[in-house]
């Protein structure tokens, strides 16, 4: 007979072989399957359209809109209504009416037309007027505005008889940065919201559909009968975690090599779309201290007023954001939420599995899993304007929304280390104690057929020996 | 090591569930090296026990001894165990699912696949092994669980439902099988419904009803001491004087002609009375052609016990009202 040590030792090593050649066996038959291929290989295809799209927006020459100026000063189209990229200037003459008249009828579909007003005292009444037939976009109609307002502004100087250099020196455009003091960098504030919200969906997709494949195989397990034979093998907690971690092998799997091929394919699209990033001097520029950066930016300020290569700077500054993402960290502390939170999740999802016979039946257990995911997500999107709110902060350290909200944050920066701590050791805890609960509820209803069991008897379940 | 005349023992074994009681305080002995048939109608404990001896669910009160040992972890690998609502992964292929289950109850790969392949061999099924388990057709999967569930060389085997799906030629070869596992020294619970075969191939039984065991032992026994003194006779002569021949200690059960004059019935002894004293008093009157005891059938004894339980619960039911025994979704 063996000694007691002896055989506890015999005993710990045969569960873990077989909680091993569980994992496997869930993990080779979904990372064999078509369809893992398939969305592996197309994910960072998308996320890399996605990019390029973005920065096609970006340098794109926007539609040049035809502006229709019906000027009752005069002066305006001598002066400050030039040509750009984004308008063409005709005069315009004939009254308001007409000029609507016009708008509405002679409708050109290859390009779109407005139509100003400028009113003769200009200046007196404090006004102008826009008219369109279709709307232009926000940035389109500030550069309108702006020009409107300046034309206005001269009109004013003529009329004070101010000296116009005078008030070329007086005029003002700061170059006002808005600098973070933890990485002591400007960066554009959406852009890192939307790096965040990017990997918090990234999550919330993950933790869906993981935790529904896992409900999937024990569903699967049941209605196949094999279940009752796996369990006089092995533990049903054993079979529970196997296929828990199997799973979530499998989308670490699938995560790593999206965020290999992504970076892959966005070098690719980078060079091929802005060569001029790679050219050494640039990118030595970015990578050098903050104080070149904000000189660059200055020069880039002065590049803006003098109305040159805009787009380039707005790209610019858009690489600049990336290349101060802490992605390194954001990609570790993924991994971090991704895992608990998929794992907080994943034995709720394979208690839902053992409880019902069928896919269709799943609804109602579902919902209180659904919803307070749902609820993060949405609490990330909105958090845009405000990474730093109180809601978020909250949140980001309750369990069940902690996953998916706090990578918002900490995109965004400004989160201390010790509440990264405190939410992730709750989520630890919470993930032990909802594994716990579910798998009371899984090993009973795994052996239960052709009933829908119904929330009362997941309760009763809890007290089984 | 404790010492036991039994592979199997059960003690005082306890199940409840929320609505319902599944086991109440079972007591269940099997010797080793036989076949023993766990029986009893639907929902009457005989699964809730099969799970408590695969150690899937434990019971709440009394426990179980493996050879005289309690119960525990190291038993997983010793036990066969072919439950009755079975299946295999669809999606995979017959050999890879095979060498799972088998690593799974403790047997090195290689070990493993040597033996599946021998099986294989055996029940001339080699070239399944890398089909789909969906490929397969019902009485197809049976054979691989079969295999499965016996490749470890387990002492102990449980077979639940073992027949259901099988054409009459494989149901003979899984029981010339399970006989040739005894023969070798394993020990087999059979639980089935299918009396047939228990009375083929079973040599004790327990009979399991309303979670209680209520009648249990080596079968033949049993089978001896329901024996009702029933015979049936086939004559040659007159009705009327064979039944002239009757007096208080033997009752007609039924008749029938079966040649010109020659007829078969089926009597009972009443109390004491001897098979002597009947034929003394039928050979003056008619030609007896042959006589044998009706031996009572395992269906018999089964639906006699099951029934009388039956109707003293009737009897009870009607002083106490029970309404709760029809509800609980629990399988046996």
């Amino acid at each position: 007979m063996k000694a007691p040590l002896q055989l506890a030792n015999q005993r710990k090593e045969d569960t873990m072989n077989k909680v091993a050649l569980i994992i496997k066996r869930e993990y080779s038959s979904r990372v064999k399957k078509k369809s893992f291929i398939i969305m592996t290989i197309l994910g960072p295809l998308l996320i890399a359209a996605f990019y390029a799209a973005a920065i096609y927006i970006g340098i794109q020459q926007s539609d040049q809109v035809e502006v229709l100026l019906l000027d009752e000063t005069t002066l305006a189209r001598t002066s400050e209504f030039q040509d750009t990229d984004n308008f063409r200037f005709k005069s315009y003459t004939g009254t308001v009416d007409e000029l609507m008249h016009e708008l509405k009828e002679n409708n050109d579909t290859t390009f779109n037309r407005i139509g100003v007003y400028l009113p003769g005292n200009i200046t007196g009444v404090n006004a102008a007027k826009i008219y369109y037939n279709e709307p232009i976009g926000s940035e389109k109609q500030a550069e309108l505005r702006e020009t409107i307002n300046d034309f206005a502004e001269k009109m004013k100087v003529l009329k004070a008889g101010i000296d116009k250099t005078a008030y070329a020196e007086i005029q003002t455009r700061l170059n006002i940065s808005a600098i973070d003091v933890n990485t002591n960098t400007e960066s554009i504030e959406e852009i890192k919201g939307l790096i965040g919200i990017a990997f918090s969906f990234v999550i919330y997709l993950f933790i869906f559909m993981y935790g529904v494949q896992v409900m999937r195989g024990v569903i699967e397990e049941k209605t196949s009968r094999i279940i009752e034979v796996m369990v006089s093998s092995v533990k049903p907690f054993q079979l529970m975690m196997g296929k828990i971690v199997g799973i979530a092998m499998v989308g670490l799997t699938q995560f790593l090599i999206w965020v290999g091929l992504s970076a892959v394919l966005m070098i690719i699209i980078q060079g091929a779309i802005l060569p001029d990033l790679f050219d050494p001097s640039t990118v030595a520029t970015l990578n050098e201290g903050n104080l070149m950066q904000s000189q660059d930016l200055m020069q880039s300020q002065e590049l803006i007023n003098a109305g040159e290569n805009t787009n380039a700077t707005k790209i610019n500054s858009l690489v600049q954001v990336l290349m101060n993402t802490p992605w390194l960290k954001l990609i570790i502390l993924f991994v971090f939420y991704f895992l608990g939170g998929y794992l907080l999740y994943a034995a709720l999802f394979a208690a839902v599995g053992s409880a019902v016979d069928n896919e269709s039946d799943t609804q109602q257990f579902m919902l209180p899993i659904t919803i307070p995911l749902v609820f993060a997500f949405i609490i990330s999107t909105n958090s845009i304007a405000n990474p730093g709110s109180e809601a978020m902060i909250w949140f980001s350290h309750i369990p069940f929304t902690s996953p998916v909200v706090m990578l918002v944050r900490v995109a965004a920066g400004n989160v201390e280390w010790w509440e990264i701590l405190t939410s992730m050791v709750l989520l630890v805890l919470t993930f032990l104690l909802t594994t716990k609960i579910a798998s009371k509820i899984y090993r009973t209803g795994i052996l239960m057929y052709g009933k829908k069991a119904s929330y009362k008897e997941l309760f009763k379940w809890l007290r089984y020996k | 090591m404790s010492e036991s005349n039994f592979v199997l023992e059960a003690k005082g074994v306890v199940k409840r569930y929320a609505a319902h009681t599944a086991l109440k305080n079972v007591n269940i002995q099997v010797p080793g090296q036989c076949i023993f048939g766990l029986l009893g109608p639907n929902g009457a404990g005989k699964t809730s026990l099969i799970r408590i001896i695969n150690q899937i669910t434990g019971p709440d009160q009394g426990s179980i001894y493996i050879n005289g040992d309690r119960l525990n972890q190291d038993h997983i690998k010793d036990i066969g165990y072919l439950p009755e609502e079975r299946g295999l992964y669809k999606k995979m292929k017959v050999g890879d699912q095979a060498l799972y289950l088998a690593q799974l109850k403790g047997m090195k790969k290689s070990a493993a696949k040597k033996e599946l392949l021998r099986w294989f061999e055996k029940f001339d099924i080699t070239n399944w092994w890398d089909k789909k388990v969906e490929e397969l057709s019902k009485g197809m999967a049976q054979k691989v669980q079969f295999i499965t569930t016996i490749l470890h060389k387990p002492k102990l085997l449980i077979f639940d439902e073992p027949f259901t799906g099988f054409d009459p030629i494989n149901t003979k070869l899984i029981k010339e099988e399970i006989l040739k596992l005894r023969d070798e020294g394993a020990t087999v619970i059979l639980s089935t419904h299918n009396m047939e075969s228990v009375e083929e191939i079973c040599d004790q039984i327990a009979l399991i009803n309303n979670a209680e065991n209520v009648l249990s032992g080596e079968m033949k026994k049993i089978k001896h001491d329901f024996s009702n003194k029933e015979y049936s006779i086939v004559f040659k002569g007159n009705v009327v004087s064979f039944a002239n021949s009757f007096w208080g200690g033997f009752e007609l059960m039924s008749r029938e002609q079966i040649a010109e004059n020659t007829f078969e019935a089926k009597i009972r002894l009443l109390g004491d009375v001897k098979l002597n004293d009947f034929l003394t008093g039928i050979i003056p009157n008619c030609e007896v052609q042959s006589l044998h005891p009706i031996v009572p059938s395992m269906n018999d004894i089964f639906i006699q016990v099951v029934q009388n339980a039956k109707e003293q619960d009737l009897t009870n039911e009607s002083t106490t009202s029970v309404g709760e025994s029809t509800k609980g979704g629990h399988n046996e």
